[in-house]
């Protein structure tokens, strides 16, 4: 996914914590998961947390929806499956 | 109710399968927005994508942190249960899991007027297919929580940054958001990333 671009949703922060709430975009072009190149289009959303001291990152709970861009790429090797409805 | 009573009550009502305190906590017209999938609208339709997780009855969701920004709450969890039917087409494994999500909540009028969440069903599925991959979630060190709101938009301009450098591949340039020992949890079943420059070969590959 040479191409992947994160946008930033939403920002939510207090204390010492911030929330990003994100969409990525891309193609699936190299292996990912085992799976070859498919050149599908994936798109999935995640909401990371991150910890800062000092100005800076020390801890992000990352959490994207690996799952999904999963499903998408999984199926991308056999015929198309139907959308879920 | 506060903004952040709002958000523990409604993970205490998910927890307890309170549909009478779930309508509480939630507007009526309230759109749910799980996953990478569509919004779901009001709180019919989100009764039937609970009921989706029946698979797992004993499901208990801890809110792990919490932060609260004007109309916006951001809220961190762990899940934890037991597999008791079929999920996704796996067969019942009876296998315990535990998975990290996570939400932010925009209140309205004193009621959850809109929900976004993301849990880590890639790690739940792994745990169900090889139930010893479970692991412990890390639990996060201590930290010193300021309340000095112009730290908080620096902290807030400075996770957005790093999501800029990203997108722009300047990954020599991490160092000007992450801490040299930053800790990146990647989920239940996976290791932590443990390091800048880890976490920078890990980005570059």
């Amino acid at each position: 996914m040479s191409d992947l671009v994160i946008d930033v949703e939403d920002v939510v922060g207090a204390g010492n914590i911030v929330f990003l709430r994100t969409s990525s975009h891309g193609t699936h072009t190299g292996e990912l998961f085992g799976i070859p190149g498919s050149g599908r289009a994936v798109s999935y959303s995640g909401i990371a947390t991150y910890y800062l001291e000092d100005g800076k990152i020390t801890h992000e709970w990352f959490n994207d929806d690996l799952f999904a861009l999963m499903q998408t790429i999984s199926a991308a090797g056999d015929t198309p499956l139907p959308r879920a409805s | 109710m506060t903004h952040e009573q709002l958000v523990r009550r409604r993970v205490e009502a998910i927890n307890t399968g309170d549909f009478e305190a779930l309508g509480e906590v939630l507007a009526p017209d309230v759109i749910t927005h799980y996953g990478s999938g569509e919004a779901v609208h009001g709180l019919d339709a989100l009764a039937g994508l609970l009921a989706g997780f029946g698979a797992f009855r004993d499901l208990v969701v801890t809110v792990d942190d919490l932060a609260v920004d004007g109309d916006r709450v951001g809220a961190r969890y762990t899940s934890r249960g037991r597999q008791q039917a079929e999920f996704l087409g796996i067969p019942n494994t009876g296998a315990s899991v535990e998975f990290g999500g996570a939400g932010i909540h925009r209140i309205e009028d004193g009621r959850i007027a809109e929900v976004w969440t993301v849990d880590d069903w890639a790690s739940l599925t792994r745990q169900l297919r090889t139930p010893h991959a479970a692991a412990p979630v890390s639990t996060p060190s201590p930290i010193v929580r300021s309340t000095d709101p112009e730290v908080v938009v620096a902290n807030k301009r400075t996770a957005s940054h790093w999501v800029d450098l990203a997108n722009a591949r300047a990954f020599d340039r991490l160092g000007e958001d992450w801490a040299q020992d930053a800790r990146v949890v990647q989920g239940g079943d996976v290791d932590d990333v443990v390091g800048l420059d880890a976490l920078v070969t890990l980005l570059e590959t």
